[in-house]
């Protein structure tokens, strides 16, 4: 419930079996993504300094 | 029977029937009603197996003549009970006279379809965990 920002009641009365079934077809289907993901690209700390690196503007003042 | 699209099920799109030759739609219900209806149906459809049994059951023929009666007659009354228990919109009174038999029953497919989603999707969900 938690992962869709609603309360079980809401759900309850609101939301048909089959949307519930499907909601949770794909949260296992976007979690299994984000695990294999994680997995296939693993960086190494360096890698991921440097990316991060890109990503921080510095101002100076 | 044709399975509903991910915008028809995200849109609470009416069930699309034929009844008497004619397009009906039914709205499908909240899990809160259509779990008190979920009971229903498994109430009716519970002794299904003792009946078969009965009519297979050759040294009782009283209770193969009840038995076959429960299936044949009182059942699909009580389908057609459920089935405008659920199809509250629909005009009974009409449909009884203009819908055939053959007719009811896919349309009462078409509601069981959606009121038991995860029949079809359990083993989708249950192969992405196994991986």
């Amino acid at each position: 419930m938690a992962e869709w920002h609603v309360t079980p009641d809401y759900i309850v009365n609101n939301w048909t079996d089959e949307l519930l079934n499907l909601m949770t077809e794909k949260l296992v289907e976007r979690k299994g993504k984000e695990r294999t993901g994680i997995g296939k690209h693993k960086d190494s700390e360096e890698t991921l300094f440097a990316r991060a690196r890109s990503l921080i503007k510095v101002v100076k003042k | 029977m044709k399975e509903r699209t991910e915008e028809e099920i995200l849109t609470r799109a009416p069930i699309l029937v034929i009844l008497g030759g004619k397009k009906c739609e039914i709205a499908p219900l909240v899990i809160r009603d259509s779990r008190i209806w979920r009971k229903k149906l498994i109430s009716l459809i519970a002794p299904l197996p003792v009946l078969v049994n009965t009519t297979m059951d050759t040294e009782n023929p009283r209770g193969f003549v009840d038995a076959l009666t429960q299936m044949m007659v009182t059942m699909p009354d009580q389908v057609l009970d459920l089935f405008f228990d659920y199809a509250k919109e629909l005009d009974r009174e009409e449909i009884e006279g203009v819908a055939t038999d053959a007719e009811i029953a896919k349309a009462f497919e078409e509601v069981v379809q959606v009121v038991f989603p995860l029949a079809q999707s359990l083993p989708k969900v249950l192969g992405h965990l196994s991986q």
